[in-house]
């Protein structure tokens, strides 16, 4: 389905794209805003509105790429226990901005797919966590909220039915590993961010141990297109297996960065290109991460690799959250994921041995490399640390997401790493990597 | 009891209780220890540290078989689980976590006080981690960090793995400790810094599976491998917790808690643990003093034991027989013999409540209240008990803390005890040498002695000898019975076999 970008369809950014919109409750609702959610409360059952999204296909746009419905479906029914929706906001991926916009141009869509999400999960609460550096998104978002409990599209009795919804914002303190969903609902909770071991999985034992759904933001603003143009007009954008339009965050050393609505399937090259104006000071593309950091990088030989989530993970990396950071010819590799490395080591939360202590080993020999002292043995050690704090032997994905672009860097670049340790180690004759390993205590 | 099912270990059939977790169904059937530092039985599961990883065959969500290590400590046991400990896989990952571990480990070792019992030691030598791949420095942290009176904290060495912060919600129900900071700038500290709190602090040495907390009072006092350890039971209150004992070039140098699922867990007070004092106490009697009006003179232990019988029978059922509740069911046995032959009765002190915590310490102080009434000793309270000793013609008074308690002293204060009426002719088994007594034969501590004593519950529980007692000191059962034959005039009286010195068994 090679769509052009420009004929795509808007579905999250329309109004956005329209001059002077300011994202009030009253312009919202002048283009055609809750009345999905009315349609939703007064005319629909849960499991419809669950069967719609899933003939849809929409996947979860935080990362992991789950079909949203088929989570949806995973909550009890007729539990006799209170249902929650979480939506996650804490965006603190590097190089992920794009519900940033949603949030502060646009709160009332977030609010109206959200609503219409617990609706079809049966939760009568949601509570949005929003990223501590997040002060005016979240502002936006309260001040979203208020208009729409004065307006009666929040609270008690929704619409004359027995229906009711309350939402409330929840700012996080400032840690990466809250955006990950156990460690939300912990930190939800009052308590440390730490990841919960699954199972038992969220849906059966959520937040205060009740069934639990967790949504990414653009996940849920995507409930009101799907139900206001139907799953057919979603599934005709994107791709087979990653339907509909995603917001693609661009930074790096391109023109134009910023937040594109695109069809899921557009190339990377179209994106840097057309999209965003092509390289900044006409420099070449040396390599993008694609979805975020944690995903991994992939060398510019591999721009015509298309955002999607089946065309991204034939190539050894993943979507993630569109989040693509663009690096250009000037760009030292090795540097880009000292500073990388410098972040997880910042933000593991450190309950898991190998990812707390691999982690700062990890930046301990990229640092080293940087700075002119690799030694023979680095690049070796490098890759069975990776090997032994990845590959699902840790409570939770961070590790793994943190190995991403230590492999793809030391996998596409591995000329840069060599030529750096040798440059510190002129003694070496040949590639570093066949050096016998040095015994240390 | 939860239902069995079929799993195998290592390619090996067993039955397992379904739901049970890996970790100890493996070392049950196999008595394979997988190595494990956060998991601890009696504490609630993290599975942080990632030590205990096997594989594991079961079917995935979709039914399907699926193969993947996974965290013994978490992973529970069902029906036609297939585990293995020793596939590369596993040993990979167990090996990985090791090395992380190990990075910035200071390798003290040497100098460490948990060396020779630290599972941190013993796992990388069972798992064959022997090579560090760090050039950078170690970390330099805290290296004596005093968290109150009894634990000091050696940051370098922990490897966070927080059982002693679960330690306190679970066993005294609040937290003392927590995880401050985040990643590898974690560190375990009690907020504001206060220092850590009640009766149950030493159990953290006990748990730390590493050198990181350790006992301020046996810092550098012995190398456990030079130790002499044995299981016995703490006697200081009517718990009945089980120890071991550790004896070092003839002194005890530390009693820890030993595992007893229906008394004490894995835990003890610190009560019960610290009182070292008074068993080393010095100035032990060895022989049998007899108090004239001359002076002290000491008498040849079966003398002095002929000379208590005739004291005795001379009174016959005006003699007064008082255990303290630290006899043993032996010495209890022994004293309902010879109330027998006396045709009088036999009593025990019941010591006024003290001290009782609500966890695991009584308010009962003394192992054997329970046993020694179940015997037939009939209980005494203090006032009631000096009341019949000063009233008495004879007496005799045998056991290990008998005079503090009968006096209602602290019994952990040593041997300053204000004077006692002890009516005419009063005959004491004790450790030490009172005034007041005609005749005083020499006693043994609890660490000392081999008997069985009865805790609140009724579980009958074993003392066993740690140390030996003074030269030619016997058990005070055989004393007792040795008195009591004499008493009835046995004509073996004179060559009772088992009055001989007590003494660790060869």
């Amino acid at each position: 389905m090679s769509q052009s970008f420009q004929d795509s369809p808007k579905f999250l950014t329309e109004r956005l794209l329209r001059d002077g919109y300011g994202g009030t409750l009253a312009e919202y609702r002048a283009a055609g805003g809750y009345e999905q959610w009315r349609r939703a409360v007064t005319s629909l059952q849960p499991a419809e509105i669950i069967d719609l999204v899933k003939d849809s296909g929409l996947r979860g746009r935080g990362g992991a790429g789950f079909p949203t419905g088929l989570k949806w479906s995973f909550m009890p029914k007729d539990s006799g226990k209170p249902h929650y929706l979480l939506v996650n906001s804490d965006e603190s991926e590097p190089g992920t901005f794009k519900d940033r916009l949603l949030l502060e141009k646009d709160p009332h869509l977030v609010l109206e797919g959200a609503a219409i999400s617990a609706f079809a999960i049966g939760a009568r609460t949601i509570y949005i966590y929003v990223r501590g550096e997040y002060v005016y998104p979240r502002e936006c978002l309260d001040r979203a909220i208020q208009e729409a409990y004065e307006a009666g599209l929040l609270g008690q009795k929704l619409f004359g039915t027995d229906w009711s919804l309350d939402i409330y914002t929840h700012p996080g303190a400032g840690a990466y590993i809250c955006g990950e969903e156990t460690a939300l609902m912990e930190s939800l909770e009052g308590k440390r961010g730490h990841p919960r071991p699954k199972p038992p999985f969220p849906a059966g034992y959520g937040a205060w141990g009740q069934p639990t759904t967790i949504n990414n933001v653009e996940t849920v603003a995507n409930a009101r297109p799907i139900l206001e143009h139907g799953a057919g007009a979603f599934r005709s954008v994107g791709t087979k297996n990653s339907p509909g339009t995603i917001l693609v965050g661009v930074s790096g050393h391109v023109n134009r960065p910023g937040v594109y609505e695109l069809p899921m399937g557009v190339p990377v090259r179209t994106v840097v290109d057309q999209v965003c104006g092509g390289m900044r000071n006409g420099k070449a593309l040396k390599a993008f991460y694609v979805g975020g950091s944690s995903t991994g990088l992939l060398p510019a030989k591999d721009a015509d690799v298309t955002l999607d989530h089946d065309a991204v993970r034939e190539r050894g990396v993943m979507l993630g959250t569109a989040g693509l950071i663009v690096m250009d010819e000037d760009t030292s590799i090795i540097r880009a994921t000292r500073v990388l490395a410098d972040f997880y080591d910042h933000e593991t939360c450190g309950q898991c041995s190998q990812c707390r202590v691999g982690m700062e080993w990890s930046y301990q020999i990229i640092r080293r490399i940087e700075e002119g002292r690799g030694h023979p043995s680095d690049l070796k050690t490098f890759a069975d640390l990776i090997q032994n704090f990845s590959g699902g032997k840790t409570i939770c994905a961070f590790a793994d997401g943190a190995a991403m672009p230590f492999k793809t860097a030391l996998l596409h670049f591995r000329e840069e790493w060599e030529e750096a340790i040798r440059r510190a180690n002129p003694q070496m004759a040949d590639s570093p990597s066949e050096e016998p390993q040095t015994a240390g205590t | 009891m939860p239902e069995t099912v079929p799993i195998t270990i290592n390619d090996q059939d067993f039955e397992a209780p379904a739901g049970a977790p890996l970790i100890d169904v493996i070392q049950e059937l196999t008595g394979e220890e997988v190595p494990r530092f956060c998991y601890h039985r009696d504490l609630p599961v993290v599975g942080s540290c990632r030590m205990c990883q096997v594989e594991v065959e079961a079917p995935g969500p979709g039914g399907a078989l699926r193969k993947a290590l996974a965290i013994s400590c978490r992973t529970p046991v069902a029906k036609g689980m297939k585990i293995w400990t020793q596939t590369p896989a596993a040993q990979t990952a167990r090996k990985g976590v090791l090395e992380f571990l190990l990075k910035d480990h200071p390798l003290d070792c040497p100098i460490c006080d948990k060396a020779g019992e630290c599972p941190l030691q013993n796992f990388t030598y069972q798992e064959g981690q022997s090579e560090g791949r760090s050039v950078d420095p170690r970390r330099k942290r805290r290296k004596r960090v005093s968290l109150g009176d009894v634990i000091v904290l050696d940051e370098e060495r922990c490897v966070l793995c927080s059982r002693c912060v679960r330690f306190f919600p679970e066993v005294e129900g609040r937290t003392q400790l927590q995880v401050l900071n985040m990643g590898n700038r974690s560190h375990i500290g009690t907020f504001d810094n206060q220092p850590l709190q009640g009766n149950y602090q030493g159990n953290l040495a006990d748990i730390c599976p590493v050198g990181a907390l350790t006992l301020k009072d046996f810092r550098f006092q012995a190398r456990v491998w030079n130790t002499h350890s044995v299981p016995s039971t703490c006697t200081r209150c009517s718990r009945g917790c089980a120890v071991m004992v550790d004896a070092y070039r003839g002194r005890l140098v530390r009693i820890r808690p030993r595992y007893d699922a229906k008394v004490n867990r894995s835990w003890m007070c610190d009560f019960g643990r610290f009182q070292l004092q008074d068993l080393n106490l010095p100035g032990r009697l060895s022989g049998a003093i007899q108090e004239q009006q001359q002076g002290l003179r000491e008498l040849p232990l079966e003398q002095a034991l002929e000379t208590a019988a005739e004291n005795l029978r001379a009174e016959a059922s005006q003699s007064f027989l008082l255990a303290s509740n630290y006899a043993t069911l032996e010495v209890g046995q022994a004293l309902m013999e010879l109330a027998k032959s006396l045709q009088t009765e036999a009593y025990f002190l019941k010591p006024s409540a003290w001290g009782g915590d609500g966890i695991l310490r009584t308010d009962d102080p003394g192992p054997n209240s329970f046993g020694l009434q179940e015997l037939g000793l009939k209980a005494l309270a203090p006032d009631q008990a000096r009341e019949r000793l000063a009233a008495a013609e004879a007496s005799l008074l045998v056991g290990e803390k008998l005079l503090p308690l009968l006096l209602q002293q602290d019994p952990t204060a040593g041997s300053t005890l204000p004077p006692i009426d002890t009516g005419r002719t009063a005959i004491l088994v004790d450790t030490h040498l009172r005034s007041g007594f005609a005749l005083t034969l020499p006693g043994l501590t609890w660490a000392e002695t081999q008997g069985r004593v009865k805790n609140l519950d009724g579980h009958t529980r074993i003392l066993r000898p740690a140390l030996p007692g003074p030269d030619g000191v016997p058990q005070t059962h055989d004393l007792v019975q040795s008195l009591c034959a004499r008493v009835r005039r046995d004509p073996d009286a004179h060559s009772t076999p088992n009055l001989q010195p007590s003494g660790m068994p060869v």
